[in-house]
């Protein structure tokens, strides 16, 4: 450990009987990586990585709506930032909220946003990252592309197996504060979740929804979020995508929290947890997945060979010593 | 090639090809270089064979074989690309993926489908639509493309706005890699990052794909269209953006720069289709002498017409709202809103309805245009709302100095939009025309990427964008490498594109 | 009717076009094959025409894999007539003897017997002349007349039960010559149709049964400038016209799909005819996801059948899969050969005059 010590040089610290790595550039990172390399040495529990040096924050671009920041910086403080622009993250989870900038961009869940109709987006427009093999990543910042493959990927939502996030371009929206809620009853927990895609697939932005059984019928709690008039719309489609599927309308709402872990979840996973009389609260409701509370931990799924291909070819030595 | 033809043969069960008709067929692609070959009587170097596997068993084995005897394999979906994205370079063995023609039933709780790659757009919109359902993925190849074609290429609709590019359809993707295993992606939840978001958009470098799980919708019950004239470009943007910010998700937003408005605003009401037509059999006659003469006159002095366009300054703005009636009405309003308080004049649903339902007809102009001794390309790349502006100006300014520049502004999201450019150009002989045509990408593309924009946002990058797309990729070139020796060790999927 | 009349012009479209046809033509799509698209068979027939490449084999079969269904042309908005055209093309086989064996043979045999089938159709003819005046003489076609003769019957009995009586005209044993037409020997089918012409002489008014029929004698016999002296109407058309004289009859408890047969639909412009006859004869049609003006094909035009009969037969199981993937749903259509197509490819079918008789004689 000392020789590790030395042949990091002042960008590591002795802390108890390990060391802390805090690089303040992708250049440090790099350069920290090739030693745990040469030394046949992984980040860990002994070894530890803090990215919170990587702490730069750019300047708020509010045509487009981004905002430039190091892995280091916490989730809160991009969001002040934003804020004071009138710009923000938008609605995210809990867990989201307590992360950093390279926690939330690597996330497999967290790192992606709901979007109209129901589908998913990266939260990041562009990142810059460091592969474990030393090398750097640094994607365009633009909305969309079709140039070659998205090597961003290698590195957004891959739980740092692959490589580190350094820096991302955060995708902002308006900061609005009309809020309202609604609660709607429906027959089955099935209808429920029916109403719920429905309502995702027609074009309604929830921030956040509660689905629980009472009485006999299941209720759903669903929190708008957003400009006024934007609010007004999706609230209208709400009550008739509810109402088509057999729902009723029951007031304003107040559905107390879920408790338990975050978890990302398949529609599946919430049918399972209310079929077994569970209550779950959604945070990033999307058709293709959502973030929520009150659902059962996954079994283990062993990563499947192309992902055990590409932590060989990036990650030979496992320097990074991490992996789903 | 003659070696490996036996085994071949055996593994796609007689499914193999070395008939001129086919190589000549699937060897070139819509590359408009390609139809200024063509012109000139050239063709580009055929494959050795054409094979049609019908199972991701049969394509793994196909692999096997050419990894063996170091054959190159291109995946071929319909051959609309526009890049010469599936030339045979380097010869080789052209894999046709039609045959993997399936359209699964819908799930409708799931909403989603399993389609194979060699299925073509307009016939699983179709399908699809039939069942009360739509992907919502419109390209204006949607006639001549199939899904693998689309996975392969990262391909964007006309409704992307909404609906999003293939990419975001996408749940799962399967198919075989350059080892010959084949694959299947994970679909969420799931840890580790996104391997079909890797592999998407590789051309047929990394992978074959053979089939996708795809989300779908309802089909809409209702659209609104809109249009606005601009006072300017700059304007149009601005609404854009402005809608965008408030939350509304138009399907389709289009704006036209005053060139192009010139084009669209031309548009006349659908008339009832007479056959015969005489105007057609007069086009097909008369017409291509007249234009042949007039193309080199005027399209030949690009730097005598382009200062012209200039003088226009209204542009169009297109917008549709789909989905439910009432919220797509809601919305419309709230667009109308936003364009009106940056000086939009109404100009109602007409123009809207008459752009959709000439989608695709932009594709019908081209042949004309080739017989009158032009070229015609198109050039897409996306930007930052920041750079938009500055993008659209420095491309007008210097391909303004080879070809006529259309631009229109689509494929809009919170953060930026997609430039479409068109550039048409001529000269006084086929070899001055094609140099012009080289020397017009180099300039154009390299102004778009130097203010700002990236190098495709739909077309792909295939022959044509190779170098820019490497350059563009900075020290990401040692991850695409990396990239390219695990899942193609031997280099023999559809080798020289992409720059690989 | 051609918009790029001359065939070097509309393959030179076709070659320069970036296949906005690409996916209608179910030759090409039952294939999988890249050449035999649209788009593909005319690049190679642009070749020919143009001198780069001579008609050999290879290219004679290229131009041959088309059932002249105007799927194509119908997506095009040139208005390119691919399949007339690649008939055209197909003279350059014959001159350069190296037509596909079906066409050859089809050319032979007809050449011989002034019919694709090698029969004397005078006496059989003979056997289904009406015994007394009929308001509508009928012109069945040499394809019923020797395949199928239970439809014949049930047009017979089908137009005394609409008040229509038709009967077989002595015209009927000539055959209409599409065969010349899609063997792409233009000037023997110009011989023969004036021909027809002659023997229609006599005849104010013809009902036409089947839709290939009646589209060569009512569209392709002006191409080659010959005009029938007669009016020429398909027996849907005629039965449609008669429709309110039907006998009460309840539909029959059936769940069909509907094919819009390409002669009688694209070629005729028959689209709402057969369907108002349908909708009164079963409880519920079921319509396919491309219709009417881009309906898909049965494989039975452009002498497929002769020339790729296992492709023939695959694109009318592909088509039967497209008006209806459930098995049990029987197939209707208003061309014989359609129908007869559909049974080849294993699937439940039956012509529209049968099933309209079927629904008629429970009363």
């Amino acid at each position: 450990m000392k020789t590790l010590l030395q042949a990091l040089g002042p960008v590591a610290q002795a802390v108890g009987d390990g060391l802390v790595l805090r690089p303040a550039s992708e250049r440090e990172l790099v350069a920290v990586l090739a030693v745990l390399r040469d030394r046949q040495a992984s980040l860990g529990a002994e070894v530890m990585l803090d990215r919170s040096a990587l702490a730069r924050l750019g300047a708020v671009q509010d045509r487009a709506m981004t905002l430039e920041a190091g892995a280091g910086v916490p989730v809160r403080v991009v969001e002040s930032k934003a804020n004071h622009a009138r710009l923000t993250l938008g609605p995210l989870s809990p867990m989201a909220w307590e992360a950093s900038v390279g926690e939330l961009v690597e996330h497999p869940a967290l790192a992606f946003r709901a979007v109209v109709p129901g589908r998913l987006e990266p939260i990041a427009a562009g990142i810059t990252g460091v592969l474990a093999d030393g090398h750097l990543v640094r994607s365009a910042v633009g909305p969309r592309h079709a140039a070659g493959p998205d090597l961003a990927s290698l590195l957004v939502g891959g739980g740092g197996a692959l490589g580190l996030v350094t820096a991302a371009v955060l995708r902002l929206m308006p900061l609005h504060d009309a809020e309202q809620r609604r609660l709607f009853s429906f027959g089955t927990f099935a209808q429920a979740l029916e109403a719920t895609r429905e309502a995702l697939s027609a074009g309604v932005t929830f921030a956040r929804a509660v689905l629980r059984g009472r009485a006999g019928r299941t209720v759903g709690e669903y929190t708008l979020r957003g400009a006024a008039a934007q609010v007004d719309r999706e609230l209208e489609l709400l009550a008739r995508c509810a109402e088509h599927v057999g729902g009723r309308f029951e007031g304003l709402g107040r559905e107390a929290e879920v408790d338990g872990p975050e978890r990302e979840a398949s529609w599946a996973d919430l049918a399972s947890a209310l079929g077994h009389g569970g209550s779950v609260e959604l945070f990033r409701p999307a058709l293709t997945s959502v973030i929520a509370r009150g659902v059962a931990a996954h079994e283990f799924i062993p990563p499947g060979p192309l992902f055990k291909g590409l932590r060989a070819a990036f990650d030979r030595s496992h320097v990074l010593g991490r992996g789903p | 090639m003659l070696e490996a033809r036996g085994a071949l043969e055996a593994v796609v069960r007689g499914r193999l090809s070395t008939r001129e008709l086919d190589r000549l067929a699937t060897g070139r692609d819509l590359w408009p270089l390609t139809l200024l070959w063509l012109r000139q009587g050239k063709v580009p170097p055929p494959p050795d064979a054409v094979v049609w596997p019908g199972t991701d068993d049969e394509v793994a084995s196909v692999v096997r074989i050419a990894r063996e005897r170091r054959l190159a394999l291109i995946p071929f979906g319909a051959g609309s690309g526009v890049c010469g994205g599936t030339l045979a370079v380097h010869g080789g063995v052209m894999v046709d993926l039609k045959r993997f023609d399936t359209i699964g039933p819908v799930d409708p709780v799931r909403r989603c489908v399993d389609v194979g790659a060699g299925v073509m757009g307009e016939t699983l919109e179709r399908r699809l639509a039939a069942r009360g359902w739509t992907l919502g993925h419109f390209p204006s190849s949607i006639g001549m493309s199939t899904v693998g074609g689309w996975l392969a290429a990262r391909s964007a609709g006309q409704l992307s706005s909404r609906y999003g590019k293939i990419e975001d359809m996408v749940l799962s993707v399967r198919g075989v890699l350059g080892t010959g295993e084949r694959f299947e992606t994970p679909e969420r939840p799931f840890d580790g990052p996104d391997v079909a978001q890797v592999l998407l958009g590789s051309e047929g470098t990394l992978c074959v794909f053979t089939g996708a799980r795809l989300r779908v919708h309802p089909r809409p019950e209702a659209r609104v269209f809109r249009a606005f004239e601009v006072p300017s470009v700059e304007r149009g943007l601005e609404a854009i953006r402005r809608v965008f910010r408030e939350g509304l998700r138009p399907a389709v937003v289009r704006l036209y720069d005053p060139f192009d408005t010139t084009f669209v605003g031309r548009a006349k009401p659908a008339s009832p289709r007479k056959a015969p037509s005489k105007r057609s059999a007069l086009e097909a006659t008369v017409l291509p002498g007249v234009l042949k003469r007039l193309a080199i006159e005027t399209l030949g002095r690009p730097g005598l017409v382009n200062p012209l366009t200039r003088l226009a300054t209204r542009s169009r703005l297109i917008f549709m709202c789909e989905g439910e009636a009432k919220h797509a009405a809601a919305e419309d309003r709230a667009i109308a809103a936003a364009c009106l308080s940056m000086g939009g004049v109404d100009l109602g649903e007409g123009p809207g309805r008459e752009w959709y339902r000439k989608r695709y007809d932009v594709n019908a102009r081209l042949p004309r245009l080739m017989e009158a001794g032009t070229f015609i390309d198109t050039m897409e790349v996306s930007a930052p709302w920041d750079a938009v502006f500055e993008v659209y100006e420095r491309v007008r300014e210097v391909a303004g100095a080879y070809a006529l520049v259309l631009c229109h502004f689509s494929h809009a999201y919170a953060d930026g939009c997609s430039l479409y450019f068109s550039f048409v150009g001529s000269g006084r002989t086929e070899a001055e025309i094609e140099d012009r045509y080289q020397q017009l990408w180099r300039a154009a593309l390299g102004a778009a990427t130097s203010a700002g924009a990236n190098v495709s946002h739909h077309h792909g990058i295939g022959l044509l964008k190779a170098r820019a797309y490497q350059d563009s990729l900075g020290e990401g070139r040692h991850a695409l490498a990396t990239l390219k020796r695990l899942f193609d060790p031997d280099g023999i999927l559809n080798p020289g594109k992409l720059g690989l | 009717m051609i918009a790029d009349r001359r065939p070097e012009q509309a393959t030179s479209t076709c070659s320069f076009c970036p296949k906005a046809c690409r996916f209608a033509c179910p030759v090409s799509e039952a294939t999988h094959s890249e050449a035999l698209s649209a788009w593909g068979k005319m690049s190679a027939a642009h070749q020919v025409l143009t001198g780069a490449r001579p008609m050999g084999a290879d290219l004679a079969s290229a131009v041959h894999a088309c059932t002249g269904c105007g799927r194509c042309t119908a997506m095009c908005k040139h208005e390119n007539e691919v399949g007339l055209t690649l008939f055209q093309v197909r003279g350059h086989a014959v001159q350069a003897g190296v037509q596909p064996r079906g066409a050859a043979s089809t050319l032979a045999t007809f050449q011989q017997a002034q019919n694709p089938f090698g029969r004397e159709m005078g006496s059989l003819v003979a056997s289904w002349r009406a015994q007394r005046p009929v308001k509508y003489p009928l012109f069945p076609g040499c394809s019923t007349l020797v395949k199928r003769p239970s439809l014949l019957e049930h047009t017979l009995a089908l137009s005394e039960a609409f008040g229509a009586p038709m009967g077989v005209a002595r015209s009927a044993s000539k055959c209409c010559g599409y065969p010349l037409y899609a063997a792409g020997a233009m000037e023997a089918f110009g011989a023969h149709a004036r021909a027809v012409a002659e023997a229609f002489e006599e005849t104010p008014e013809v009902a036409v049964l089947d839709a290939g029929c009646a589209f060569t004698l009512v569209k392709l016999y002006p191409e080659v400038g010959v005009r029938l002296p007669c009016r020429v109407r398909t027996v849907i058309d005629v039965l449609h016209e008669n429709l309110p004289h039907a006998p009460p009859a309840p539909p029959l408890a059936e769940r069909v799909g509907y094919h819009d047969a390409c002669h009688l639909g694209r070629g005729l412009g028959q689209y709402d005819e057969p369907r108002a006859l349908l909708s009164k004869a079963v409880t519920a049609v079921v319509e396919a996801p491309s219709i009417r003006r881009e309906g898909g094909c049965a494989g039975g035009g452009g002498l497929l059948p002769r020339t790729m009969a296992e492709t023939a037969v695959e694109v009318a199981r592909r088509q039967a899969l497209e008006v209806a993937e459930e098995p049990s749903v029987l197939i209707v259509s208003g061309c014989p050969t359609s129908t007869r197509m559909f049974e080849r490819a294993g699937r439940r079918a039956i012509d529209l005059v049968s099933l309209l008789e079927r629904w008629v004689s429970q009363s």
